[in-house]
């Protein structure tokens, strides 16, 4: 059998199990990775759209691509007169705006199709996007409804999140960042032109004309100096206050003395001017802080997150109209009476009026299997209600439900983790007292001897060349650079000093459903006892009608298996038991597809879910499913050992599963703990100062709040992403491997950087204060040491080129 | 070469323009997004009516 690897026509990733269509002509079988592609292929072309596939092939791709998931949202409690007035604003000409985070977008393409929505849908007045962030910024004509918009991105894959403008945090935010350029921009315009002006000075102009370029450098250099250079100063002096030294001290002291000399040099008639270079290094410092700014940017604040996660649509009963109307969660209230449809989160915590079903509870608890529920009995936020209808009167919202409970410990615990002091900091400190001393040394030694200019322009030489600019770029560089290349691969990042803590890590917490297995029952053996014809076609109708986790399962395996001859089949008196199975009669016979009836099961013990296949009551089919381990995740944990890392497994789930899981990867017994509770998860954590957690569901939140490192991996609940400090947008534990190889590398880079750095200092001071070299000379020489830090961060080492 | 005298401060109005220009762009915004533009100028634009070409 031929192992080619077939890429999915839509997303052009691997399909394993390839889903066939056939094409318009009906010659050629087009191949997806997952029913989610196929739908999205099927829509464009019936829409006319397959432009998209000609724009993928010759766009290059901006982040990587992913199968698509397409939800069942319906959007209309977009529509809802609260949420329409608070969530959006009002335009000119009666238009309104309103902005969705949106999943998926990667390229070209998406780009293209994101803003073809005016042209589809009626109503439209402009969509546009905005790759880094994925934020599309949706106008539409006045009386028209954002629900169209949102449900129609959400077709084509395209996953739309409302987000609140926070007017008064965004705009601070952007007008922060707009300061910061036009500081930029007046530093690099005058920087510029003061070092043209310097090639004359340098070329050796004379008299009257020396005077004038002379001061025209100088004025040139004042709105740098107290304009573009502000931000240094505030540094250095809140620094001093606190009786410490950070970088900004030196780098402000260099600023204002450089100037000073030059401003007295040009009054004395002789000597040399140093805006050249004062400039210069304010405009690299600033551009470098900017830059690690930006890159910071495109990862989720805390904030915005709850906007993205938060789960949207609640039916709530209207006691004026009698009627079911769609509002956001967040204006719900206790004692509100609301209906939960099969397959939706629920967004409260209440107590069941009517009917019984059963829930997913695993966001919440860790547990694999759903729990049954009927009236009388509590229901909370965060599950998913999965077999039948329900109506619950709501007794807890927002911070006071379960859930939300968990996410204000977790904000407490957040406050008290204690910031580590970056290498460049510390650094700094010890660098500018040893400095100083060696200036005020030189300095005193030379007027002792009555060589006052002497000592003058050896001190100033000293500390310009020591000017730690490329102390102050070599850590921001590095992480700017590291930081971006992991949020290409779909990594985020919150917070300069995680690459730092996580090469510092020797421990690592995982959490077990979602992380190291699919979080998914899948199909692991089929035994048909008794053969039947159109028996699969059976099992499909009958599994196709419930929404228990077990049906999507088998429902979702039959699809990838067959796609010809499976057919929807009749059903008569249809009837599905809470936690038992389907049945129903087709074609005069009483079929079931339930759990297996205790004669029948294997002794496999709670591992699996067994199923079985009855007609009449005699047993055609046994199936097995299990949660199945994730392929990655034993050589991920191996290389993870290999990295000095002891893996832990933490999970709410039962001991036998655990126990399976961790056989299976080669965890000791001593290393793992099943039916653990979420407070317990973060107590163990704390035990240990410098671990990882990784986890998705509500239960690991503390955990990830309390660990050295959070790690919150995809599919991860609102709560997890608040607490984590590193977001892992694609499944599974290899993500985690490439994290911490680049850690690693990062702080090698900016550890080299420092070096080389240091080594350049050290032998410029020499050199200064023997007098070898003159203040010129220390002008030119300092943005060469800048030059070096950079090139030896564009260099990386030889695995970070590979990302 | 006495015209450097007055060259000088106009080359200087010169730049100080530009800086000015780009002050102006950076308030209105048109910095905020680096990363679109540079994929959305490889799309065509659609031909509306096809009477001319």
């Amino acid at each position: 059998m031929a192992f080619d690897d077939i890429p999915c026509t839509h997303c052009g990733l691997d399909a394993i199990v390839p889903l066939y269509i056939k094409s318009a002509d009906e010659k050629e079988k087009i191949p997806f990775c997952c029913h989610g592609c196929k739908t999205v292929y099927q829509l464009l072309q019936h829409r006319g759209l397959d432009q998209y596939y000609n724009l993928k092939e010759s766009g290059t791709s901006f982040r990587k691509s992913r199968p698509v998931e397409i939800s069942n949202d319906k959007f209309s409690y977009l529509d809802d007169e609260n949420f329409y007035n608070d969530y959006s604003q009002l335009e000119r000409s009666g238009m309104r705006t309103m902005e969705f985070y949106i999943e998926g977008v990667h390229c070209l393409a998406c780009l293209w199709l994101v803003e073809k929505l005016p042209d589809l849908i009626e109503g439209v007045f402009s969509a546009k996007l905005d790759m880094g962030k994925s934020i599309a910024r949706i106008t539409m004509l006045p009386n028209a409804k954002f629900s169209t918009a949102a449900a129609q991105l959400n077709q084509f894959g395209y996953r739309p999140h409302p987000i609140h403008k926070d007017t008064d945090a965004d705009e601070l935010l952007k007008k922060e960042d707009r300061k910061m350029l036009i500081k930029i921009g007046v530093a690099a315009g005058c920087a510029g032109n003061i070092m043209l002006l310097a090639i004359s000075l340098y070329s050796g102009v004379t008299g009257v004309m020396r005077r004038y370029f002379e001061l025209f450098s100088l004025l040139l250099s004042f709105p740098v100096l107290f304009y573009c250079a502000i931000p240094f100063y505030q540094g250095a002096w809140s620094a001093i206050k606190q009786k410490t030294v950070s970088i900004d001290v030196p780098i402000a002291f260099a600023l204002i003395l450089g100037a000073l000399s030059g401003i007295f040099h040009m009054i004395q008639g002789e000597g040399e001017i140093y805006f050249d270079t004062l400039t210069i290094l304010v405009f690299l410092l600033l551009f470098s802080r900017y830059v690690l700014r930006k890159v910071q940017q495109t990862s989720l604040n805390s904030s915005e997150i709850s906007n993205f996660f938060s789960t949207g649509s609640v039916h709530k009963f209207d006691n004026q109209t009698k009627v079911y109307k769609d509002i956001h969660s967040k204006y719900l209230k206790v004692e509100d009476q609301i209906k939960i449809l099969p397959g939706e989160v629920i967004a409260a915590d209440g107590i069941i009026l009517e009917g019984s079903s059963t829930f997913n509870t695993s966001l919440l608890t860790g547990e694999s299997l759903p729990i049954v529920a009927t009236p009388g009995d509590e229901v909370f936020s965060g599950t998913v209600n999965l077999d039948k209808e329900i109506v619950v009167k709501v007794d807890a919202v927002d911070a006071q439900t379960k859930l939300g409970k968990i996410i204000k410990k977790l904000e407490q615990e957040r406050v008290s983790k204690a910031p580590i002091v970056s290498m460049a900091d510390y650094l700094a400190k010890f660098f500018v007292v040893i400095i100083f001393f060696l200036a005020t040394a030189v300095f005193s030694w030379f007027v002792f001897q009555n060589q006052f200019n002497e000592g003058f322009n050896r001190a100033l030489t000293l500390i310009i060349i020591t000017c730690p600019c490329a102390l102050g770029l070599a850590t921001p560089l590095a992480l700017t650079r590291s930081l971006g290349r992991l949020a290409r691969n779909g990594m985020i990042i919150k917070g300069e000093d995680v690459l730092q803590r996580l090469s510092e890590t020797d421990t690592i917490f995982l959490d077990k459903t979602g992380t190291l297995t699919h979080g998914s029952f899948q199909v692991v053996s089929w035994d048909v006892l008794a053969k039947e014809a159109e028996l699969t076609s059976v099992i499909y109708s009958l599994e196709k009608k419930s929404s228990h986790p077990l049906a999507l399962a088998l429902v979702r395996y039959i699809e990838e298996q067959s796609v010809s001859d499976v057919t929807n089949l009749e059903i008569h008196e249809y009837k599905e038991n809470l936690g038992l199975g389907v049945q129903g009669i087709i074609n005069g016979h009483i079929y079931e597809v339930r759990t297996l009836k205790d004669e029948d099961r294997l002794i496999v013990g709670e591992v699996t879910s067994q199923l079985g296949v009855y007609k009449d009551s005699s047993l055609l089919v046994k199936i097995l499913l299990k949660d199945r381990v994730r392929s990655d995740s034993k050589i991920s944990l191996e290389k993870l050992r290999s990295m000095n890392l002891s893996p832990y497994i933490l999970s709410g789930d039962h001991l036998s599963v655990v126990e399976e899981v961790a056989k299976q990867l080669g965890i000791e017994k001593t290393n793992f703990e099943a039916k653990i509770l979420p407070e317990d998860k973060g107590n163990r954590v704390k035990d240990f100062s410098h671990c990882i957690m990784v986890g998705d569901g509500a239960n690991d939140a503390l955990a990830l709040s309390s660990a050295y490192v959070g790690i919150a991996v995809q599919g991860s609940v609102e709560v997890s992403l608040r607490a984590a400090d590193v977001y892992l947008s694609n499944p599974g534990v290899s993500g985690i491997v490439k994290l911490l190889d680049v850690s690693n590398e990062t702080m090698k880079v900016i550890y080299r950087n420092l070096l080389f750095s240091l080594m350049y200092n050290v032998l410029g001071a020499y050199l200064a204060m023997n007098g070898v070299i003159t203040p010129l000379w220390a002008a030119v020489l300092m943005p060469l040491s800048s030059l070096t830090v950079v090139v030896s961060t564009i260099v990386g080492t030889k695995s970070l080129r590979e990302y | 070469m006495e015209i450097v005298y007055f060259l000088l401060p106009m080359a200087i109005l010169l730049g100080l323009f530009f800086v000015g220009s780009f002050i102006w762009a950076a308030k209105k915004g048109q910095f905020d997004d680096l990363e679109t533009p540079a994929h959305r100028m490889l799309l065509d634009d659609e031909k509306k009516n096809d009477s001319l070409t």
